[in-house]
């Protein structure tokens, strides 16, 4: 029901896309659903409750086009440097959607991994009952706008009862050199049974035009598995990342998720944690830097569909010149999951009389043996400390840095991988810098 | 003992005030239409300004959708089958002595102090059954200070520029759909005034009552304190048993002057239907209040164990400096019993300060949702919020939810917010029997120490009538 003529342009252009892609592939009764219904809803508006506080009005502005790749890029050396930002890990490279081999690396051998136009671990992920059930009452759109028009699903298997110690980097590259683009992807991870792994996934962007990256990503991890799971966004190059990660848990499984939201004009990312068997548990930690005119909106949804789980939240936030921040976290526990622990914190400083943070974290409990608790506070930095550094000869700039830093550093320190916490530690500093000294 | 058993009965009780008096009502035809206004507005011998503004708010209404965000489950209303009208016959407005006796008889049923109200003090009552107001005591002493307390239609007619100045000033009648409503139909209400400098000497008292059979009530409440006045006002309501469902759309209006306290307080035992959730009353209420001036306070306490369905958020828009806004909230919900209330604190001006402590109690199969906004704008340098949501679940099968929105605009400000949810635990359960307290005993206990930070907000009088009602609810348990 989508009413607002200034998007039709752009859901004529992708209609365009969709229809001709069937030359080249077959579009599957999946693919046209998912179409179907992205065209019924439409691109949110302001009265669309989980896009409240995004306004997606670029959307209409800005003339994109569905990323053509194979036809328009010739050197793909220049890629290259994506390879360098995080050198000892898997390196999986993206350009438009589109994964390319030859500059990823090698292959090993416990790691499964294909990109298909058809493959049977979709009709898995898309008739998963236990995922797609919940999360469909608030399906993202621009998820089935992925769904609808990716040609290729990329797709990653683990074996049981293996450790894959090199981390898994999957980087997806925006490519805008020729024209404003759209790229969308989508990626299906199953993890074995009693297996660890480690998973990162980063958004960049070249080229001069605007770009909006659209990512979907369903992990399936199985029995007693270990898995963590990074994502880092930080290109401020007219950049747009809209991406929803789903996750089903079965008994026993743990998983650690971060989330880096540094620098993009517009990020909003989904996080879904299904809880699906008992003895499983979710450690989510967040970190987002809004300043300039950035928008950060993360989403996150856990339910608790089974007893003796634990789920542990939390997001930190810091909001600086005229950004906006949002946060949305729920917990649902359903009715027969006892002996639920569920906890959530929000925690934001504001820089600027500018800056704005919404947030909601919600909670739906159906069951009674719960402990289930939610904090969320948002203020500036605390006067108090900021004299106690200065009357100790800090500068007021360095001081403030200072306590920025140990905000932060209570989630970059607990990622484990080292290179990327370095990486991690540079960023937010240097974004310190430039927002300490106005 | 038996938790289940405890719980079982818990989820059982029966309704204690479900009777039906057996009043003559005078009632206007059933539905809605222009006619209908026409007839309650020439019934109320209205001005005509009071005429044209309910015609504009129908006009709109019929413009508006029925809201479905909130989390509750319910038939579609028809609003065509529904009396909008009704009225005792016999209605006498001289001295209590002259009142119905039946009508007293009811209000003694309830409890409504009304014959003791002489003797106790401290309370006038203006007391509202169905659309008109039957008796009004303490009206000359009231008067003495200049205060008024009258039902709003006699407002309408006597005191127009307060009226027109201050109706629909906070709650526009364009604010939402039963706010539409109930500018439209709105038969009775009460209407509040306090000039400045004046200290409100007693407990300003309402009662409503939903009594002939599928009649909506719209009340309107509309209270001024003008600068450095002082005032508390207590409502409480209750309502016989009923299969069909009733829909109550109230209006409350607040407005504080410079330097001035409303303290509003709400006690609802609403009929809730019965065990399988048939019958029991919708209430659709929009409740604000607007700290207009600086330094004011406007403070809501509400016990809410009634009602099939609570859609309640009373609010408060802190537009002065240093002004201080607060909700405290006890809401119980059993059986099927749906629930979804909260708050909203608009802050606009510089220091202002809210306050939200919830405390939600879920049995049976009931739903509790706690629902609030805290708005932080950008000019409100050096606002402060705190926030608590306490939800307790008693029994398996029902629901606890909390969806707190946390909008901030401006660096200065601190909001800080915490939720919690838990059961009665066995610990502590445990910790009461050793001592020789029964179960039942101690779930009382446990609740109503759970409930106190809230209780211990009402006025005397109500903090009593609040903790038998939730001795009510818990009845079977405690005996």
């Amino acid at each position: 029901m989508n009413m607002n003529t200034g998007f039709s342009k752009f859901i004529d252009s992708m209609r365009d896309y969709f229809e001709n892609s069937n030359g080249t592939t077959q579009i599957s009764d999946f693919r046209r659903n998912a179409w179907n219904e992205f065209e019924r809803n439409g691109i949110p508006t302001r009265k669309t409750e989980d896009w409240k506080y995004v306004n997606l009005s670029f959307i209409g502005d800005i003339d994109f086009n569905y990323a053509k790749f194979i036809s328009k890029i010739n050197d793909i050396r220049k890629y290259d440097k994506f390879r360098t930002i995080l050198p000892s890990a898997h390196n999986l490279i993206f350009v438009n959607g589109v994964f390319l081999p030859e500059l990823s690396s090698p292959a090993i051998p416990q790691i499964e991994y294909c990109s298909l136009n058809t493959d049977t671990m979709l009709v898995n992920f898309s008739n998963n009952v236990n995922l797609n059930n919940r999360i469909k009452s608030h399906k993202n759109p621009f998820s089935l706008l992925s769904e609808a028009l990716t040609d290729n699903y990329f797709s990653i298997r683990i074996e049981d009862n293996v450790t894959i110690e090199t981390p898994i980097h999957l980087i997806n590259i925006l490519d805008s050199s020729d024209e404003s683009i759209i790229s969308t992807t989508r990626c299906n991870i199953s993890i074995g049974k009693n297996s660890e792994v480690s998973l990162i996934e980063t958004n960049y962007k070249t080229g001069n035009n605007a770009g909006l990256g659209i990512n979907l990503t369903n992990i399936i991890a199985d029995n007693d598995s270990r898995c963590t799971y990074y994502k880092l966004q930080s290109d401020n190059n007219n950049s747009y990342f809209i991406s929803e990660t789903n996750f089903l848990q079965n008994r026993g499984s743990m998983l650690d998720s971060f989330s880096f939201s540094l620098d993009g004009k517009l990020i909003r990312n989904d996080l879904n944690i299904v809880l699906n068997g008992s003895g499983s548990e979710s450690n989510l930690y967040g970190l987002y830097f809004a300043d300039g005119k950035d928008l950060i909106d993360n989403h996150t949804s856990i339910y608790h569909a089974n007893p003796d789980c634990s789920s542990n939240q939390t997001y930190k936030g810091i909001l600086a010149g005229s950004g906006t921040g949002i946060f949305n976290g729920k917990i649902v526990v359903e009715e027969d999951a006892q002996r639920t622990k569920a906890y959530q914190s929000n925690k934001n400083i504001l820089l600027s009389n500018d800056a704005t943070i919404n947030t909601k974290p919600q909670l739906e409990i159906n069951a009674d043996d719960v402990r289930c608790s939610h904090g969320a506070t948002s203020g500036r930095l605390d006067e108090e400390s900021l004299f106690y550094l200065r009357s100790r000869g800090i500068s007021a700039d360095d001081a403030k840095i200072l306590l920025l830093k140990a905000f932060a550093d209570d989630i970059i320190s607990k990622v484990k991988y080292t290179e990327l916490q370095d990486l991690i530690s540079n960023l937010v500093s240097e974004k310190f810098t430039s927002n300490g000294n106005n | 003992m038996n938790n289940d058993n405890i719980i079982e009965q818990l989820t059982q009780s029966e309704y204690k005030y479900g009777f039906v008096s057996s009043i003559e009502q005078e009632f206007a035809p059933k539905g809605l239409n222009e006619d209908v206004i026409r007839f309650i507005s020439a019934k109320k011998n209205e001005p005509e300004y009071m005429l044209e503004w309910r015609l504009k708010s129908y006009a709109h209404w019929k413009k508006m959708t029925e809201p479905h965000w909130a989390k509750l489950y319910y038939p579609p209303i028809d609003y065509d089958d529904a009396y909008y009208y009704a009225a005792p016959k016999k209605n006498l407005k001289l001295s209590l002595d002259e009142v119905d006796p039946e009508l007293l008889a009811t209000f003694n049923k309830l409890g409504v102090p009304i014959e003791e109200q002489k003797h106790l003090a401290g309370v006038a009552v203006d007391a509202v059954l169905d659309s008109v107001s039957v008796a009004t005591t303490f009206k000359s002493k009231l008067a003495e200070l200049g205060i008024i307390f009258c039902p709003i239609s006699e407002a309408i007619i006597e005191h127009p520029e307060l009226v027109k100045k201050h109706l629909g000033s906070v709650v526009p009648y364009t604010d939402n759909f039963f706010a539409a409503l109930n500018s439209a139909v709105f038969t009775d209400g009460s209407f509040c005034y306090i000039p400045p400098g004046v200290r409100s000497p007693m407990e300003l008292s309402t009662y409503f009552r939903i009594n002939a059979a599928s009649t909506g009530q719209f009340e309107r409440t509309l209270i001024i304190a003008d600068e450095g006045s002082y005032v508390s006002y207590l409502e409480g309501c209750t309502a016989p048993i009923r299969d069909e469902n009733q829909l109550h759309a109230a209006v409350v209006e607040l407005i504080a002057y410079k330097k001035a306290e409303i303290k509003y307080s709400t006690v609802q035992n609403w009929y809730p239907g019965d065990k399988d959730g048939k019958g029991g009353i919708y209430n659709f209420v929009t409740k604000r209040g607007i700290c207009l001036g600086d330094n004011s306070k406007i403070s809501w306490t509400q016990v809410e164990t009634g009602s099939s369905i609570t859609w309640k958020y009373p609010g408060c828009i802190l537009k002065g400096d240093n002004s201080v806004g607060e909700f405290y909230s006890v809401a119980m919900t059993n059986n099927k019993q749906q629930a979804d209330t909260g708050t909203k604190m608009i802050h606009l001006g510089k220091n202002t300060k809210s306050r939200i402590v919830s405390k939600g109690i879920s049995a049976g199969k009931s739903n509790n949702s706690y629902r609030g906004l805290v708005k932080i704008n950008k000019g409100s340098e050096n606002s402060r919020n705190f926030s608590q949501c306490d939800s307790l679940l008693i029994g398996d099968r029902c629901g606890a939810h909390t969806f707190p929105y946390l909008e901030v605009s401006n660096s200065s400000a601190i909001v800080e917010h915490e939720a919690t949810t838990s059961k009665i635990s066995e610990d502590q359960l445990f910790y009461f029997k050793q001592r020789g307290i029964s179960n039942e005993d101690a779930i009382a206990m446990i609740v109503n120490g759970y409930a106190r930070e809230v209780l211990n907000q009402l006025p005397m009088e109500f903090a009593v009538e609040a903790q038998k009602l939730l001795a009510v609810s818990l009845e079977g348990s405690v005996g």
